[in-house]
């Protein structure tokens, strides 16, 4: 006679869960290590090999770290940030979120680049170091929308309503984006028009554009290789978090 | 004549320099902070 085995395991005492492994951010990042190489390579071509601007003078090699510095955070860490964002809209996905913070935070980094070199490009070709026209103040208005998100991360301990009211807010941010962009030939401003990013050819001589090239993919490549280690952090940082909670 | 403003972009590099610096020092804090939380037996 055979006896049917019940599923009740109301007394069974169950064995601690393992814990699942978790990726460590790596010592080293071979990545970072190669944007770095190539930032410096880059520098390295802007100061020593790249001629200097008849009438801005050597001041102008500020626009290598400028141009670049604005393009990396608006068209891709700011845009990563925006698409993240959506996704976590659409799918609840958690990866989503951690992946527009570290996208927002290296943003925010780029972009204090570009408000820390701007100006003094300016106090030297404008003889100001700041003006309140549309591009400069909204570049300013965008910085502190991102560190308000920021803020609001650490502000909100449930870990779902914090990740919606960001997802909107760095949706809302990212709407910024392209009135920067658009921002010169929209309104009367001092700031000059784009160089590269324009319907007509690059207005650069040759030896100046192929450095100014280089500084985009360099800062590009930087920029990814930061968000790519700033992500894995944040996934470690959650699991474990995760973990500890739930022990 | 071209004028001579070296200086300006010296310090504009100098700058950014020190703001990529200081994040790639908060980011390895950051994961070695990680890293030391993490007991070997839960390393991937």
């Amino acid at each position: 006679m055979t006896v049917a085995r019940t599923m009740d395991t109301s007394n069974r005492v169950d064995a601690p869960a393992r814990p699942e492994a978790i990726a460590a951010p790596a010592p080293f990042d071979w990545l970072l290590g190669l944007a770095i190489v190539a930032l410096l390579g880059t520098a390295v071509r802007a100061i020593w090999f790249t001629p200097i601007e008849a009438t801005q003078g050597a001041a102008q090699k500020i626009l290598y770290v400028h141009a670049s510095s604005a393009f990396v955070a608006l068209y891709i860490a700011f845009a990563l940030m925006a698409l993240s964002s959506g996704v976590y809209l659409w799918l609840r996905d958690e990866r989503a979120d951690l992946l527009a913070e570290s996208a927002a935070e290296v943003g925010l980094v780029f972009t204090s680049v570009v408000l820390v070199t701007g100006p003094i490009w300016g106090k030297e070709i404008w003889g100001t170091w700041w003006t309140w026209d549309a591009r400069l103040t909204a570049t300013l208005f965008l910085w502190f929308l991102i560190i308000v998100y920021l803020v609001l991360r650490s502000a909100v301990d449930d870990r779902a309503m914090r990740a919606r009211y960001c997802a909107v807010l760095a949706l809302m941010s990212a709407v910024l984006v392209p009135f920067i962009h658009l921002s010169v030939y929209m309104f009367r401003t001092l700031h000059p028009q784009p160089i590269l990013l324009k319907p007509s050819a690059p207005s650069l001589p040759n030896e100046m554009l192929l450095t100014f090239l280089l500084a985009f993919g360099a800062m590009s490549l930087f920029c990814i290789a930061l968000i790519r280690a700033r992500f894995r952090i944040a996934v470690a940082q959650n699991a474990l978090d995760e973990q500890d909670g739930a022990a | 004549m071209i004028p001579d403003n070296a200086g300006y972009y010296h310090a504009a590099y100098a700058a950014a320099a020190v703001i990529f610096g200081s994040y790639l020092a908060i980011l390895w804090r950051r994961a070695r902070a990680v890293r030391s939380r993490l007991p070997e037996s839960r390393l991937r």
